[in-house]
């Protein structure tokens, strides 16, 4: 998935808060936590369904918390098992598909 | 945030889980800042200023509504459904062919997110928030806006209490130009005050 695609996808994701149906972010780290959604998806091989099914478990485990704390949530599940997470302790030699090849300059 | 200590709102729990985030993926090489800068600084562009276009746009086409905003921003601005806690005391200043307004924040980087979405990465930078206070004629020809001499320039120091937004003169020409069509000609940096339209 190019870095276009992924944009595209993350853009599309039909649960995003919008108006006037461009998406909108009420603070930078909104931005910052769905961008990097966007870039873990692609860099580590996945496709956006799959961030998208932990964002509706997340969304239905806490219906009340708001809606960009869910996203968080996601995808700290999705880092957690992309790279062990905050919480996971260490990586054993860095299991991440793709990501140690590539690296940062695959795009 | 590098400026965090001179924010005058503290950082949420949140804040700081997506900040560490970012860190252990740019330490574990699946990000990097650059990329993460470029798609944000994408959606400072596209999907930002949407919000304060529709405002401004409602203003030129409704003398009624201009009153309103120009009179209260915050109450005017919820009209339309935009609000929020960055967006609470909204004051709206009007550009005349006397006056032009630009907005800056000296201390950090207080900015109207509900209705201008991200600011853009030099709002934050301390030459422009410097700058703008000092030599804004200069500093805005610098950046190619260049306003007559004839035309007083009041510079605005937006605040975590007050969060300015510019209504820029409605271009010539956009006669019979529905709400949507001048919603269009409006953008993020005419709303900050750096841009003429």
């Amino acid at each position: 998935m190019s870095p276009v695609e992924a944009r595209d996808a993350a853009f599309a994701e039909p649960t995003l808060p919008r108006a006037n149906g461009a998406p909108v972010f009420d603070a930078p780290w909104q931005a910052r936590a769905h961008a990097m959604a966007v870039l873990v998806v692609e860099r580590t091989g996945r496709t956006w369904d799959d961030f998208r099914a932990r964002l509706i478990g997340a969304v239905t485990e806490s219906p009340d918390r708001p809606y960009w704390e869910s996203w968080v949530a996601a995808l700290d599940d999705l880092v957690d098992e992309s790279v062990g997470g905050l919480s996971g302790g260490a990586v054993p030699g860095g299991g991440v598909p793709g990501a140690a090849g590539d690296g940062p300059g695959a795009c | 945030m590098a400026d965090g200590h001179h924010h005058p709102l503290p950082t949420t729990a949140v804040e700081d889980r997506v900040a560490a985030l970012e860190a252990l993926l740019v330490d574990k090489g699946i990000l990097d800042a650059a990329s993460m800068d470029a798609i944000v600084e994408h959606y400072e562009h596209a999907v930002g200023p949407m919000n304060g276009a529709t405002v401004v746009a409602r203003a030129w086409a409704d003398p009624d509504y201009r009153a309103r905003l120009l009179a209260d921003g915050t109450p005017a601005i919820a009209e339309l459904g935009f609000a929020g806690p960055e967006g609470d005391h909204m004051v709206v200043v009007e550009n005349t062919d006397a006056v032009h307004n630009v907005v800056v924040c000296t201390l950090c980087s207080c900015y109207p997110w509900p209705v201008l979405g991200l600011p853009p990465n030099w709002y934050k930078s301390p030459p422009y928030r410097s700058r703008m206070v000092r030599e804004p004629r200069a500093l805005l020809a610098e950046m190619g806006c260049v306003v007559p001499d004839e035309v007083e320039i009041r510079v605005w120091d937006s605040s975590a209490e007050v969060r300015y937004l510019v209504l820029p003169q409605r271009p010539a020409g956009s006669e019979g130009l529905t709400e949507e069509e001048l919603a269009a000609l409006v953008t993020r940096d005419a709303m900050i005050g750096v841009q003429r339209l």
